[in-house]
């Protein structure tokens, strides 16, 4: 095994040890577009039920096994069950 | 001189001067001999171990050798490894290449050359049997034109035929367009597996092959897209109305008007306002509706068949295809089109299949009904006619799955002959207060053609009750159910293929290969198909430094200038020209990334080697999650332990333990004893199988068991 030399010490994504494209961003490329879909999906599931607290949303996310994604899946148990 | 040997006259030595003719393969050799020889007895002769055959037609001598697919191959002019590399040449395979097992038969050819007055190309009609002739025939046997014989099968009519109206001179336009698909993909190939593999070396200092070739990076590129929008997908509920009538004493399965509702308090009224289960007949209609055959096939849609039913993949399906047509059974298999002229002859083609005992009664049926037009598809190909049966008899030679692939295309043949189908479908309407529902019944009114494709289509029959309109209805149940949408289904091979056609990526011939291709390379991997770690690493980065590589317009623009090539609307010459100096551009913008692009790619790569991961089985333990070889990133030292572990709801903590040297291959067998995986373990020459527990009473001493 080689190595790496990397002098620069790369910022890297804390989900998926990625190097993220934008060191401002917390997250790399794929779990910040996922984070940013979060907003959005809650308020289609707002108005489907009528009412569902945030909290409640991702929770169920987490139980759609085979249907959510797997960065929807890493970002919700990184940002708000894991930490 | 000659002998005899079982029947076969074998020559010593061959009579000049005699016509040459250039078949593709061996199997081919023999059959265009036989029939082209004026008593079917062609003389054979060895040469190099190989069956060359002497047949005698119209006072000529005609000697026909056969190749085995290419004999040369692409080659670079000069020694250092660096890019661009612009100029190379055509080389016999056997030079470059030591699996290549085409030294004898090179030989062969150099050595008929001398005594050949004149040459008939023999090979397969399209661009790469083109292109196969042409090499031998201008690097073996030194000449630069000869005559063409064109055949869609390998039978004897169609051999003679194609011997009588053969063609005086080659096709420049068609031979062109098959060198320059050849120089185009080796151009592409070579450069950009060297600048991605020197782009991590410099970064790494590490070598790595990477290659991504013209056409695979696109089909990549798509896979791992799709697996970004299953990675990204986010849920989100819907509701269903399910129900159930009682008509006649039956139950039957009622359509609420809307398939999906998307308010759930929307679904809680419907539900409230259908709880009294009674609901009154509305409307009852019926209508007559037709289904017409298939298109026959042409190689796409045989090899979606053949996926779809005998789940074979689509290069397995060309292989056994290719096979058939080998054996004069079936008609060239590398064809786009649709279509069966009228010259093919179908009328002999029925009466002779109406002698193969499973489908004379279909057959003699078709032929008693006299309409012997087929019903054509609307693709078109220039070489070749849809692929049907020649009408020839297997012999016992065909393996279990030729003969799948072979009864799959008789059926299919079949059925373009067959009338529509007539379905009477019914529709009963339940109203419910302001709520619709329907109940859907079909009748079959006459087969038609379904008859003789089944069992590859089939249609199922409903029949309803006469019912009276007003009248009341009771229904079992009427519920809501919530569901959620789902992500996109990912691509199996037979699919996968179908979006190369949609994006014109690849032509019929190559696209089998290509994702074949992308399996070998480790890439893409599994029945359903999904990236590796590896391919999503080398697609994530060249999306985003160097998206020309995975994304489809390069390819097939490139696809355009080539069928401009075949149609003369360019020279083959300039059209190269400018096709090296965009690709000079190209690599040098991607070098100006160098070193960006390298240790992107550097990082994936490490990223994607600590993911691979071996997956052997089943836990049995907690039934739930998979027992994966992990290697601990600290210690460097495997273990086996059950996915299940990561499982919030499981948490299974199952793990066994490994020998640190050698390797281990999972065998997918299973102990007899505990039911866990067998696994293989070999260093040096030591080989063993061996259940991963410890525990397994067939690792206890003395026990015989
Ligand atoms: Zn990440």
């Amino acid at each position: 095994m080689i190595k790496i030399s990397s002098k620069k010490t790369l910022a890297v994504c804390p989900i998926c040890k990625k190097n993220k494209e934008n060191s401002q961003e917390k997250y790399c490329k794929n779990h910040n577009a996922a984070k940013k879909l979060l907003k959005p999906g809650y308020l289609s599931w707002l108005k489907a039920y009528g009412s569902v607290s945030w909290d409640e949303f991702l929770k169920r996310l987490l139980d759609l096994e085979g249907l959510v994604g797997d960065f929807i899946k890493e970002i919700v148990e990184y940002e708000f069950y894991f930490q | 001189m000659e002998f005899s040997y079982n029947g076969v006259r074998y020559l010593s030595s061959i009579e000049t001067p005699y016509v040459l003719g250039i078949a593709e393969k061996p199997q081919a050799a023999r059959r265009l001999a036989y029939a082209l020889d004026e008593n079917n007895k062609p003389t054979v002769k060895k040469l190099r171990n190989i069956s060359v055959f002497v047949c005698t037609r119209d006072n000529n001598r005609i000697v026909i050798a056969p190749a085995v697919g290419h004999l040369f191959t692409l080659s670079s002019i000069g020694k250092t490894w660096n890019y661009p590399v612009l100029d190379y040449e055509w080389v016999p395979s056997h030079t470059v290449s030591k699996t290549a097992r085409t030294k004898n038969f090179t030989d062969v050819f150099k050595s008929l050359a001398k005594g050949a007055s004149n040459v008939i190309i023999m090979t397969d009609f399209d661009r790469e049997g083109e292109v196969i002739g042409y090499l031998i025939l201008k690097y073996l046997i030194g000449k630069t034109d000869a005559e063409r014989m064109k055949f869609s099968t390998l039978t004897v009519r169609d051999i003679l035929q194609a011997y009588d109206q053969r063609e005086k001179s080659l096709d420049m336009g068609f031979l062109n367009s098959g060198l320059i698909r050849h120089y185009v993909d080796w151009l592409y190939g070579i450069n950009y597996s060297r600048a991605l593999s020197l782009a991590v070396k410099k970064v790494s200092g590490q070598f790595k092959t990477i290659s991504i070739g013209r056409v695979q990076g696109p089909t990549l590129g798509s896979v791992v897209e799709l697996e970004n929008k299953i990675k990204m997908f986010l849920p989100i509920p819907f509701w269903t109305i399910e129900s159930e009538v009682i008509l006649d004493n039956k139950k039957f399965k009622a359509f609420y008007e809307k398939s999906k509702i998307e308010i759930q308090k929307e679904a809680v009224q419907i539900i409230k306002d259908c709880s009294g289960l009674a609901g009154k007949i509305t409307d009852v209609s019926s209508e007559m509706s037709y289904q017409y055959s298939f298109p026959p096939f042409d190689l796409g849609s045989l090899q979606r068949e053949a996926y779809r039913y005998f789940k074979f993949s689509p290069s397995k399906t060309l292989e056994y295809a290719e096979n058939l047509y080998l054996k004069a059974l079936i008609s060239y298999p590398r064809t786009d089109s649709q279509k069966l002229p009228m010259t093919l002859g179908h009328k002999t083609i029925l009466s002779k299949l109406s002698n193969q005992s499973d489908y004379s009664t279909f057959a003699n049926e078709i032929i008693s009904r006299k309409k012997f037009k087929p019903r054509e598809g609307k693709r078109t190909d220039a070489a070749h006619p849809a692929i049907h049966p020649t009408g020839n008899v297997p012999d016992n030679s065909l393996s279990a799955s030729e003969r799948k692939i072979y009864d799959l295309v008789v059926k299919r043949y079949l059925s373009v002959f067959g009338r529509r189908a007539e379905i009477l479908k019914g529709i009963i309407e339940i109203t419910v207060k302001t709520h619709k529902f329907e109940v859907r019944g079909s009748k079959i009114i006459d087969e038609g053609w379904i008859k003789y494709y089944k069992p590859y289509f089939s249609l199922s029959e409903q029949i309803l009750p006469d019912v009276q309109l007003n009248s009341d209805v009771k229904f079992s149940y009427i519920e809501s159910k919530e569901d959620f949408t789902s992500p996109p289904y990912r691509y199996n091979e037979s699919s996968l293929l179908k979006n190369m056609e949609t994006e014109k990526i690849g032509t019929k011939a190559t696209r089998a290969g290509i994702i074949k291709t992308l399996f070998d390379r480790g890439y893409v991997e599994g029945k359903v198909i999904s990236p590796t770690p590896l391919g999503v690493g080398v697609v994530d980065v060249l999306q985003s430094q160097y998206p020309i590589l995975v994304k489809s317009e390069m390819t097939r623009n490139l696809e355009d200038i080539m069928e401009d090539v075949k149609n003369k609307k360019t020279n083959i010459d300039s059209t190269i020209f400018t096709i090296k100096n965009e690709l000079k551009d190209l690599l040098i913008l991607f070098h100006k990334k160098e070193e960006e692009i390298g240790q992107s790619l550097y990082e994936n790569l490490r990223l994607s080697e600590k993911s691979e991961l071996v997956v052997l089985g089943k836990c049995q333990k907690c039934k739930k999650g998979d027992l994966r070889i992990i290697k601990s990133r600290k210690s460097g030292k495997r273990f086996i332990s059950c996915s299940a572990y990561f499982d919030k709801s499981v948490k299974c903590t199952a793990t066994y333990p490994l020998p640190n040297t050698g390797t281990v291959r999972s065998t997918s067998k299973k102990c007899p004893h505990d039911g866990l995986p067998i696994i293989e373990w070999q260093r040096g020459k030591r080989k063993y199988q061996m259940c991963i527990s410890p525990d397994c009473p067939s690792k206890k001493e003395g026990d015989k068991n």
